[in-house]
């Protein structure tokens, strides 16, 4: 059998770092949900570590609810890539792996505030890239 | 006598199979119907196993203490129970989300165009 090969990009977990909602009370929740990201970045590249940190905040038409949830993703990364694949994996890649733990976490937050649950739609990040690189720094 | 205690049987019986509903109970003497009301509305309007009970309940009803009439109600109903007889609160009232009350959102995303093409570049991660 084949040694399975150490990926050369690897997500080593995240946190959730901060998380805020707010409900007004007595208001329901309009059908319309706006979605909202800020993503930023930090290469640590003498660890070879990358952090991507991915704040989401959702609000309805009347802001009758509003939350905003930031969660921190760490990845490791080795040296035999090279920068365009780089480049890839923390732009591209990076937020496609985390955003799917912020979503269930405002799935759950939501089904738990006593409000009907707000699961967000899988969504390509792809484009956020370019405000991500912008918004990452290297140390 | 037998009416009102078929009907605490089966109040038991709902809230026992059904752990997170809470049910009152009325008779009202003028029409000879006696009102359940459940709670909450999602198991009323959504659940199906819950629905093929109360429909059992009613023919089973129907068919030994006609002419008598029995009648499940909710919180969106005009009948209402204004005061109740007898009231049975499963283990789980109010403890449990109910999975059926999601509703659907329309989203908008704020910054860009996110939902362009289906690029599964994340293969090589993990």
């Amino acid at each position: 059998m084949d040694k399975v090969e150490k990926s050369a990009f690897q997500f080593k977990g995240f946190q959730i770092v901060e998380t805020h909602i707010v409900k007004k009370e007595g208001q329901e929740v309009s059908g319309n949900i706006h979605l909202d990201f800020n993503p930023r970045g930090k290469i640590l590249k003498d660890q070879n570590l990358y952090k991507i940190l991915l704040g989401i905040t959702i609000h309805d038409d009347d802001e009758s609810i509003k939350a905003n949830v930031e969660a921190i993703g760490y990845f490791e990364f080795s040296d035999s890539i090279d920068q365009d694949t780089l480049d890839n994996l923390f732009y591209v890649n990076a937020p496609a792996i985390l955003f799917p733990y912020i979503r269930a976490y405002i799935s759950t937050l939501t089904n738990l505030s006593g409000i009907e649950t707000v699961t967000l739609p899988t969504i390509n990040l792809s484009s956020i890239g370019g405000v991500l690189q912008k918004n990452t720094t290297e140390f | 006598m037998k009416k009102k205690n078929f009907i605490r049987k089966k109040i038991c019986e709902l809230v026992l199979r059904f752990p997170n509903i809470k049910i009152v109970y009325q008779h009202n003497e003028m029409s000879d119907t006696h009102i359940l009301e459940i709670k909450p509305i999602e198991v009323f309007d959504l659940n199906e196993t819950y629905q093929e009970f109360e429909t059992n309940i009613t023919i089973e009803f129907d068919e030994k203490f006609f002419p008598d009439s029995i009648l499940f109600v909710s919180e969106d109903s005009l009948n209402r129970v204004t005061h109740p007889e007898f009231e049975a609160v499963g283990l789980m009232y109010g403890m449990v989300p109910n999975v059926s009350s999601q509703r659907s959102y329309h989203f908008n995303v704020e910054q860009g165009e996110y939902n362009t093409h289906d690029r599964k570049d994340y293969y090589i991660a993990a």
